[in-house]
C-alpha cells in the first residue's frame, strides 16, 4: 500500500494499534504490526495502555433514559400531513393576511399623501417668486421708459426759459 | 417486537406503533447523547429531538439498519446540541455520579459500597475525559466503544469514509488514554493504567 510507504513504520503502527485492537487490519497490516511490536518496547506499551483504556469505556454503565420520550399526539397533531389545520386555523390564517394587507395600505396611503403634499408644495411654491425672478434681468436701465421731467421747484426756472 | 411491521405502520402514521420503537430504543439513544454530551438535560433535549425528528422522516426510511438510521439522527441532534450549549456542563455530572444518587445502573449486588465509590469516581474520570475530545471523536468513540457499533457501521451513522473511522477513534482513543494516565493518581489503584497490570 502505498501510504505504508509514506509514513515511518513506527508512527504507522502506533496510529493502527486502535484498529489492531477491534481486529480492522487485514492480514498484512496485523502481521506488519506483530512484527514491529516484537523489536519495539515502546508501541507494546502503548497497546498495552490503549487496551485498558478501551476496556474501561466498555465498562461505563448504561444511563438509562429519565423519562419517556414517546412522541406526544399534540407534537404529532401539528404535522401538516398528518392533521390538516381545521377552518378555525384557516380563517385566522386570512384575517392575519387580510389585517396585513390594510396595514400596507394603510401605510401606503398615509406616504402617498405625504408624498402628495410635499410634491403640491414644490410645485407652487418655489414657482410663486420665478416670474420675479424671470423678470429680473430685464430690467436694464436702457430698457426703462425714460423719466418723466420733474416740475420745476418753486422759483427754479428752466434754463430754455432763461433770459 | 416486529420491528419490521412497526415501521411499516409507523410510516403510515400510526403514532402508537413508534412509540413501541421509541420504547425499545429509548435508553440506548439516550445513553449515547448522555455519553456524547456529559449533560442529563442536553442528553434529554438531544434524545427527544431525535424521536420527533424520526417521526417526521420515517416515512423516509428506505430500510437497512433502523438502529443505525435512528444513531444517525441521534448523532446530529447531539452536534445540535454542542452548538447550543458550547460551554462545558458540569452539574449533571454530580446529579448522575453522586452518592445520594440510587443510580441503579451502578448495583449489580457483587460490589461493595467501596468499589461502587472507587467505580464511581473512575466513571466521572473517563466521562470528563470523553469531554475533552473534539465532537467527531467524541461521537465516533462512543458509539465504537459505548455501543459496540462496527466501524462500517459508524461510518454509516456518521456519514464518514471507514479510513476517517478508523483514524478518528484511533486518535480519540490515544487522546482518552493520554489524559487518563495523567490522572492515574486520581483513579483507583485497580484501574490504573500500568503496563503491570495490562
Amino acid at each position: 500500500m502505498s501510504f505504508l510507504r509514506k509514513k515511518p513504520k513506527h508512527q504507522w503502527v502506533e496510529e493502527s494499534l486502535s484498529a489492531y485492537i477491534d481486529g480492522e487490519l487485514t492480514a498484512r497490516e496485523r502481521a506488519r504490526v506483530e512484527k514491529h511490536l516484537g523489536e519495539c518496547q515502546a508501541c507494546t506499551e502503548n497497546l498495552t495502555t490503549l487496551r485498558q483504556t478501551v476496556a474501561l469505556v466498555k465498562e461505563l454503565p448504561l444511563v438509562r433514559a429519565p423519562r419517556s420520550f414517546a412522541v406526544r399526539p399534540s407534537v404529532v397533531r401539528a404535522k401538516p400531513s398528518l392533521a390538516p389545520p381545521s377552518w378555525g386555523y384557516g380563517l385566522l390564517k386570512g384575517a392575519t393576511a387580510l389585517a396585513a394587507l390594510l396595514l400596507v395600505l394603510l401605510i401606503g396611503g398615509d406616504l402617498a399623501l405625504q408624498f402628495v403634499g410635499v410634491t403640491s408644495l414644490a410645485y407652487w411654491a418655489p414657482a410663486a417668486p420665478a416670474p420675479e425672478v424671470a423678470l429680473a434681468p430685464s430690467f436694464e436701465p436702457s430698457a426703462m421708459p425714460a423719466p418723466a421731467e420733474e416740475p420745476p421747484m418753486l422759483g427754479q426756472t428752466k434754463d430754455s426759459e432763461a433770459p | 417486537m416486529d420491528e419490521k411491521a412497526l415501521i411499516a405502520a409507523a410510516k403510515s402514521g400510526d403514532t402508537r406503533s413508534f412509540n413501541r420503537l421509541v420504547s425499545h430504543y429509548q435508553d440506548m439513544v439516550y445513553n449515547v447523547a448522555y455519553r456524547i454530551l456529559g449533560d442529563a438535560e442536553a442528553a434529554a433535549d438531544a434524545s427527544q429531538d431525535a424521536f420527533l425528528s424520526a417521526y417526521q422522516a420515517v416515512g423516509k426510511f428506505k430500510g437497512g439498519s433502523f438502529k443505525a438510521w435512528l444513531l444517525r439522527i441521534a448523532t446530529n441532534a447531539c452536534y445540535d446540541q454542542l452548538r447550543v450549549h458550547k460551554r462545558r456542563p458540569t452539574s449533571s455530572l454530580e446529579a448522575i455520579y453522586t452518592d445520594s444518587d440510587p443510580s441503579p445502573h451502578f448495583v449489580n449486588g457483587r460490589e461493595t459500597p467501596e468499589e461502587h465509590a472507587l467505580r464511581s469516581e473512575l466513571g466521572k474520570v473517563i466521562q470528563q475525559g470523553i469531554e475533552t475530545l473534539p465532537p467527531d471523536q467524541r461521537a465516533t468513540l462512543v458509539l465504537s466503544d459505548v455501543q459496540g457499533m462496527s466501524y462500517a457501521e459508524i461510518a454509516e451513522i456518521t456519514g464518514a469514509s471507514i479510513g476517517t473511522v478508523k483514524s478518528r477513534l484511533s486518535r480519540a482513543r490515544a487522546r482518552l488514554r493520554d489524559r487518563l494516565l495523567e490522572q492515574g493518581e486520581l483513579l483507583p489503584a485497580r484501574y490504573r493504567l500500568s503496563d503491570d497490570e495490562g
